[in-house]
């Protein structure tokens, strides 16, 4: 290459403006042809970047830091398997409510086993039945059986409260 | 390990409350038990082996007379099971008879049910309902009664006659 | 269910991804880095940071963005805040004399010898002016990306660029004729 080119190529490197191509054309000239007395003194530092290029990291165990905290953590979705668990809970739960074996209501329902009240209250649950229905159903002397029913039903309840008061 | 014994855990009681759930009849004794507890609420169950002792083994009654007797005997020999739920404020209760009365004919005046008759007047309701069963009898009676003091539900289950039923009222001489 | 998790044996996807992004900068900014430090062992823990700092910040960089000048820049900026934080220069600055000097000044300094000259005049450059240096001399970048990188005015960074060769040229001329004066 002419030497009045590399001259002013020369010039406009130092004041920073030679472009990228004429940067090449300068590290070619210095690392690759016989270079003149006169310019030898450029020639170290050309050779010197050409040589930098050429430096290798040298590390290709590539491995990602997995004892630091990273933001790319999927600790996200452990909350999936927790969420279904406390579905199921709940859903168990419901379903467990209307007769629950386990549960501590209180159920205060009467049963009567003694004969003598389980008759009674048989009848009485008829005889309110049938008043009723002929009631709806049919003429009869409302006032004589309502008395009559209501005289059984206060039979029934005195001797249901005198049971809850044994 | 801990999560997927607590998945395991909860099917199986999923899977014994289904079971439970479809064991049991429905409404009316989970009424029975939530309104059992409450002020002014008397709830009495007859269960089946009740009335069996005394309707099958057992004999003669108190005070009535033997012809209504038998039929009582005849009648409640079919009989399952009587639940009986009364309300009043003379009991404790504190709430008016007449919302009683409509809270529980919400509860049990479901499809499952048909009417049989209905009185509604101002110091006076009555609603019956029953369950037929595929042969067409009835397999379950109900009644729900208001008066200004008091409210009564009456669950009868088994096979039930109603016409039998209604004649253990009707007076014996139908001409008077 | 639980392998799913255990990303301590296994690579993400993610993770593969930006590793297969990473590697090929790798050299460019171990080189940066080097220039920057002078000292290869610190460079070498640089890059090491420089690639965890992209890692973790990689959620917000646009796909479209260039992640090699965003890489020089995180190390530019790594590598200065080191510096700061210095006390020693760590290349021994004997002069850029050598301390031996041949009688006979025809005799040419074998290259390698006069290589590690050139380096050490770098190193007597600052910071900036050294970074502007390799970003255009050795890795050969746009002036534009350079300004980017540095967060400086393209003319500004001409300016400097200028400035560090001359500098370079100087120093260079100063030694031999240091030398050939001797």
């Amino acid at each position: 290459m002419d030497i009045r080119i590399i001259k002013k190529l020369l010039e406009k490197y130092y004041e920073g403006e030679t472009s990228l191509e004429e940067e090449a054309m300068l590290r070619d000239y210095f690392n690759n042809e016989d270079v003149p007395q006169e310019l030898k003194k450029y020639q170290s530092q050309f050779v010197f970047y050409q040589r930098e290029r050429e430096i290798e990291y040298q590390n290709y165990d590539f491995a990602l830091p997995k004892g630091r905290e990273i933001h790319h953590t999927k600790k996200q979705l452990y909350w999936i398997p927790a969420a279904a668990a406390v579905i199921l809970l709940i859903i168990s739960i419901i379903f467990f409510l209307p007769q629950n074996p386990f549960s501590h209501k209180q159920s205060n329902v009467i049963t009567v086993t003694d004969p003598d009240s389980t008759y009674r209250i048989t009848e009485y649950a008829l005889y309110a039945v049938s008043e009723n229905l002929n009631k709806g159903l049919g003429k009869l002397d409302k006032l004589e059986y309502l008395q009559e029913g209501m005289n059984a039903l206060n039979k029934i309840n005195i001797n249901l409260s005198n049971k809850e008061s044994n | 390990m801990k999560k997927q014994k607590i998945r395991i855990l909860n099917t199986i009681v999923i899977l014994i409350g289904l079971s439970l759930q479809l064991a049991y009849s429905a409404d009316i004794d989970k009424i029975m038990n939530k309104y059992s507890g409450q002020d002014g609420f008397t709830v009495v169950n007859i269960p089946g082996s009740s009335l069996g002792y005394v309707f099958n083994e057992m004999n003669g009654s108190r005070e009535r007379n033997k012809e209504d007797d038998k039929k009582i005997k005849e009648i409640a020999k079919d009989i399952s099971g009587i639940k009986i739920l009364t309300y009043s404020k003379e009991d404790g209760g504190k709430i008016l008879p007449n919302a009683i009365y409509n809270e529980l004919l919400a509860a049990v005046n479901t499809k499952e049910y048909s009417q049989l008759m209905n009185v509604s007047k101002k110091d006076e309701k009555v609603m019956m309902l029953v369950k037929k069963d595929a042969n067409d009898k009835v397999s379950e009676f109900l009644m729900l009664t208001y008066e200004p003091d008091e409210v009564t539900l009456i669950q009868i289950t088994g096979k039930l006659n109603l016409k039998d039923i209604k004649d253990l009222t009707q007076p014996k001489e139908n001409k008077k | 269910m639980l392998l799913i998790f255990d990303f301590f044996v296994f690579n993400t996807v993610e993770e593969n991804e930006y590793i297969s992004k990473i590697i090929p900068l790798q050299d460019k900014l171990y080189r940066f880095a080097r220039r920057l430090l002078k000292n290869e062992e610190d460079a070498k823990d640089a890059v090491q940071e420089v690639i965890i700092k992209l890692w973790e910040k990689c959620s917000m960089i646009d796909s479209e963005r260039n992640i090699e000048a965003f890489a020089m820049s995180v190390t530019k900026n790594y590598c200065i805040d080191k510096l700061r934080t210095r006390h020693i220069q760590l290349v021994p600055i004997k002069g850029i004399f050598p301390t031996q000097k041949s009688l006979n000044p025809d005799i040419m300094l074998e290259q390698k010898e006069e290589l590690e000259i050139v380096e050490q005049i770098i190193a007597t450059l600052p910071a900036k002016q050294r970074a502007i240096l390799q970003l255009r001399d050795v890795e050969g970048m746009e002036m534009s990306e350079i300004a980017k990188i540095m967060k400086m005015k393209p003319n500004n960074v001409k300016v400097n660029l200028s400035r560090a060769r001359k500098k370079v040229k100087e120093k260079l001329e100063a030694y031999e004729n240091g030398y050939k004066n001797y």
